[in-house]
């Protein structure tokens, strides 16, 4: 990553392009879910993965990101609504942040089932800018 | 000045057939060692994460090879997989990826991050080997 861009902002553009595509706008930072939860939203998770050695000698190798996104609601179709919408943006997704642009790609999910007498579903990606 | 020819066509030939074991027997190696190296990775991670909750589940981490390969031709495919056991207390709570309700743990994600590319390393500098049996 080049870091022109901290990473709150890369966040907040990741999350703002998802809310472009969703309507009304559901998706939030994981500690920013609206309580209590009363209709569909997709819980947003960014973290920076670092490859290389495990112990602390300072080297690092290859880098980039992985996003999660998991998708909430009480009906099934409300959830495969907004996956469909969310894959539309990230699947071969270019979103721009400073002068940066990150370029993600899917790397794995969970089907949408029963959680908790709501139905959830995820997937995961990657990003490198 | 003279030239010496000292293999044929037939004695390329015959490194060749002999490629197809090694390969197999060093990629299990590979393998295997990317599985265990995988998973104790892993383990690390959860024992970090799991908090007083889940204080078997990284016990539940194990490895195992599943893949296909013929150790007489080398042929077919040779895998294995590393994490927690669903069979095993705790192995099947959903820390990875979390739920609705519980943040997303990612222990396995980041030890892929660590081994995937020491792992493709591994099998490069495995097949440099061959052609000099």
């Amino acid at each position: 990553m080049s870091g022109a861009a901290d990473e709150q902002a890369q966040v907040t553009a990741i999350i703002a392009a998802l809310n472009a595509a969703l309507a009304p706008k559901v998706a939030y930072d994981i500690e920013k879910v609206p309580s209590p939860r009363t209709g569909p939203y997709v819980e947003v998770t960014v973290v920076w993965r670092f490859g290389g050695e495990s112990r602390n000698d300072g080297y690092v190798g290859t880098d980039g990101g992985r996003i999660l996104t998991r998708y909430v609601a009480k009906h099934i179709e409300d959830a495969r609504l907004m996956r469909s919408k969310v894959v539309g943006v990230l699947r071969y997704g270019r979103i721009t942040v400073a002068g940066d642009v990150l370029i993600t790609s899917r790397e794995t999910g969970e089907p949408i089932g029963e959680d908790e007498g709501w139905f959830s579903g995820l997937d995961t990606w990657t990003f490198t800018a | 000045m003279e030239v010496n020819v000292r293999h044929s066509i037939g004695d390329l030939a015959a490194d060749l057939t002999k490629i197809p074991p090694a390969a197999s027997r060093d990629l299990h190696g590979v393998v295997r060692d990317g599985l265990r190296v995988g998973n104790n990775l892993a383990r690390d991670f959860a024992r970090e994460s799991a908090g007083k909750h889940g204080k078997h589940y990284p016990k539940a981490f194990t490895t195992e090879m599943n893949g296909t390969a013929s150790g007489l031709t080398g042929g077919g495919l040779i895998s294995g997989e590393y994490g927690p056991d669903p069979a095993l207390p705790q192995g099947g709570m959903s820390f990875e990826y979390g739920s609705r309700n519980q943040k997303p743990h990612l222990d396995l994600a980041r030890s892929a991050d660590i081994i995937g590319p020491s792992f493709a390393g591994e099998v490069r500098r495995a097949s440099e080997q061959w052609f000099w049996l």
